[in-house]
């Protein structure tokens, strides 16, 4: 049987950090970009680099039972191999704690933890990516690891993934390397609403020691992580957060 | 407007807001409902409105006129 070529899976390419993955990954890497917004996907393929591979698969990760028929059927279709998948797909909304409903809740999950799952299981079974999935990457964030008010849904379903990433490491290793990244406060669409406020802003550029991270200091990282560099590095939660994390100061 | 004042009921849990409410009059008025309400605009009419913004924000139709403004210009 013939080598396929490989391809890697980027989701939530539509906009901030999953775009400027798909960006940065585009010259050395065939992709698959995934998300809602088809024109907007459009988008990111025309900024990717000029002459790269690049297919489109729409999904919707806040119907998480649809997406192993419709990725299968994708992967049958173009008859590919996908070996890489970096989830860059997630959904917050800032919620109290007394308005938390199952509805709210399972949103979150259906996003941020059911999706990216599903698609791991599928990349490794034998129909139809004949197991070919090497490396993964699941884009978490800080509020895994301590907290903010209004995020309870987010801090959970993100450390759910990050919990699940370490059993999937040791299961499906050696083959399988699987990590996760918890971003801070990085310069994207998704931070506007606190970007865009000068007082929440500064208060909150205040507590990091290198300021807010830009979309490119991940997708560089990502580029390393993804490299026969980082062969040895599986099941790691790996934070990049300009020293947010670490900063007790008065 | 029915769609903001019933979200605004929801966040604060009451049985309805009217326009001419004052907002810090509210048992549940805080900063947290604050950043719930301010998530809705954002994503129910594409406006980013700021704490900012809401210091001069007293009854519910004032934030409402802000939306309207926003959303127009």
């Amino acid at each position: 049987m013939p080598i396929k070529e490989p391809w890697t899976l980027v989701s939530g390419a539509s906009s901030g950090i999953g775009r400027s993955i798909a960006m940065k990954l585009s010259g050395s890497n065939s992709l698959i970009l995934t998300g809602r917004n088809v024109d907007a996907l459009k988008e990111t393929k025309k900024q990717c680099k000029p002459g790269a591979d690049i297919k489109i698969w729409r999904a919707d990760f806040g119907q998480p039972s649809e997406i192993r028929s419709s990725l299968s059927d994708f992967i049958s279709h173009e008859d590919i191999e996908i070996t890489g998948f970096i989830n860059s797909a997630g959904f917050v909304k800032p919620e109290p704690v007394r308005l938390i409903s199952c509805e709210s809740s399972l949103l979150s999950t259906a996003i941020n933890y059911f999706s990216p799952l599903e698609i791991v299981s599928l990349l490794v079974s034998k129909n139809p990516n004949n197991r070919a999935l090497q490396k993964c990457i699941f884009i978490s964030s800080i509020w895994s690891i301590g907290g903010a008010p209004g995020h309870t849904n987010y801090s959970g379903s993100k450390a759910a993934l990050d919990g699940a990433m370490r059993s999937m490491a040791i299961e499906l290793a050696p083959k399988v390397r699987l990590n996760s990244l918890s971003l801070g406060a990085i310069n994207t669409p998704m931070a506007r609403q606190v970007l865009n406020d000068s007082d929440l802003a500064e208060k909150l550029i205040s507590k990091y020691p290198l300021g807010i991270g830009d979309v490119d200091d991940v997708a560089a990282f990502i580029e390393f992580l993804m490299s026969r560099g980082a062969r040895w590095i599986t099941g790691q939660n790996i934070v990049l957060d300009g020293g947010r994390s670490i900063n007790y100061s008065y | 407007m029915e769609d903001y004042l019933n979200e605004l009921a929801r966040l604060l849990e009451v049985g309805d807001v009217k326009p001419e409410d004052e907002l810090r009059k509210f048992e549940l008025w805080d900063s947290l409902t604050v950043l719930a309400l301010l998530a809705f605009i954002d994503e129910k009419y594409s406006v980013l409105v700021s704490s900012l913004d809401m210091a001069d924000v007293e009854t519910a139709s004032d934030l409402y006129k802000l939306i309207e403004f926003r959303n127009l210009s």
